[in-house]
């Protein structure tokens, strides 16, 4: 099998020519982020206003099941519940560009569902009479996750 | 000493199952660690093993705390994505307002 090689003098192609290599970058690097599958979303307020309000509504409630019977709190719980499902929707209504963020809330949510699942199941006799305060730690630190995620976000200067 | 070490050190481990020193190491080193959010799993372990050795939750709850932070891990590298993601935007918006749009009507 025979091998033909060719050789091609640098100097008459011009590569090295900065305005060429400059441009190849470029390209380069935008053909490489469209492959990515950049661009994501932007920051947006009313994401950030969702997040820290259901931080406090979700938190507030989980830490209750300590002290409070499963049918007293049934109807906050709906209500809690409710909320969360209105901002998960306005988040997947964003589209493929805020799939993280629509990750972040699935995450949340399956943690919520969890420990309303736990209460209603167990209550505090079998898991301990501080475990919904802890369980409602860990609640408000997916929520600080998710808040600091949307703040490493760009804001939109179009 | 710590009552999370004095908690780890009381366990009757006659199957020699549990690394107690490395489990003492590990989580010391881990609340000295640049990342907030390390440093926070670390604070979270050893608050729940001192509730769980003073009675404020059973071995049960423990179990089921210590599996949520399976969670807060994939979410904390949902943020770092996120993070990465954004800075490639801002350097490609960069690039196309100073470069593409400007530059090259220059030259």
């Amino acid at each position: 099998m025979q091998v033909q090689t060719t050789k091609v003098s640098l100097s008459k192609v011009n590569i090295l020519n900065p305005v060429s290599v400059l441009l190849s970058i470029v390209l380069l690097f935008l053909s490489l982020l469209g492959c990515a599958g950049i661009p994501i979303s932007y920051y947006d307020a009313t994401t950030y206003t969702h997040l820290t309000e259901l931080k406090v509504e979700t938190t507030f409630l989980v830490k209750s099941f300590d002290t409070k019977r499963v049918d007293e709190n049934e109807q906050k719980i709906e209500e809690v519940t409710i909320s969360l499902k209105k901002a998960y929707e306005y988040e997947n209504g964003k589209g493929k560009p805020n799939s993280d963020t629509i990750k972040q809330f699935n995450k949340i949510i399956e943690l919520f569902n969890d420990d309303i699942e736990k209460y209603r199941e167990n209550g505090p006799e079998s898991l301990g009479n501080k475990y919904f305060q802890e369980a409602a730690v860990v609640l408000g630190q997916a929520f600080d996750i998710a808040i600091a995620t949307e703040n490493e976000k760009n804001k939109d200067k179009r | 000493m710590s009552k999370f070490t004095v908690f780890i050190d009381s366990i009757v481990d006659e199957s020699g199952k549990l690394a107690k020193d490395e489990l003492k190491q590990l989580i010391s080193s881990a609340k000295k660690d640049e990342s907030d959010f390390v440093r926070l799993q670390a604070e979270n372990i050893e608050r729940w093993t001192i509730m769980l050795s003073e009675g404020e939750i059973t071995a049960k709850g423990y179990k089921l705390l210590v599996k949520k932070m399976e969670v807060l891990t994939q979410l904390e590298v949902i943020k770092l994505k996120v993070k990465a993601k954004a800075s490639a935007q801002r350097l490609a918006n960069g690039i196309q307002k100073l470069i593409v749009k400007s530059l090259f009507a220059l030259i």
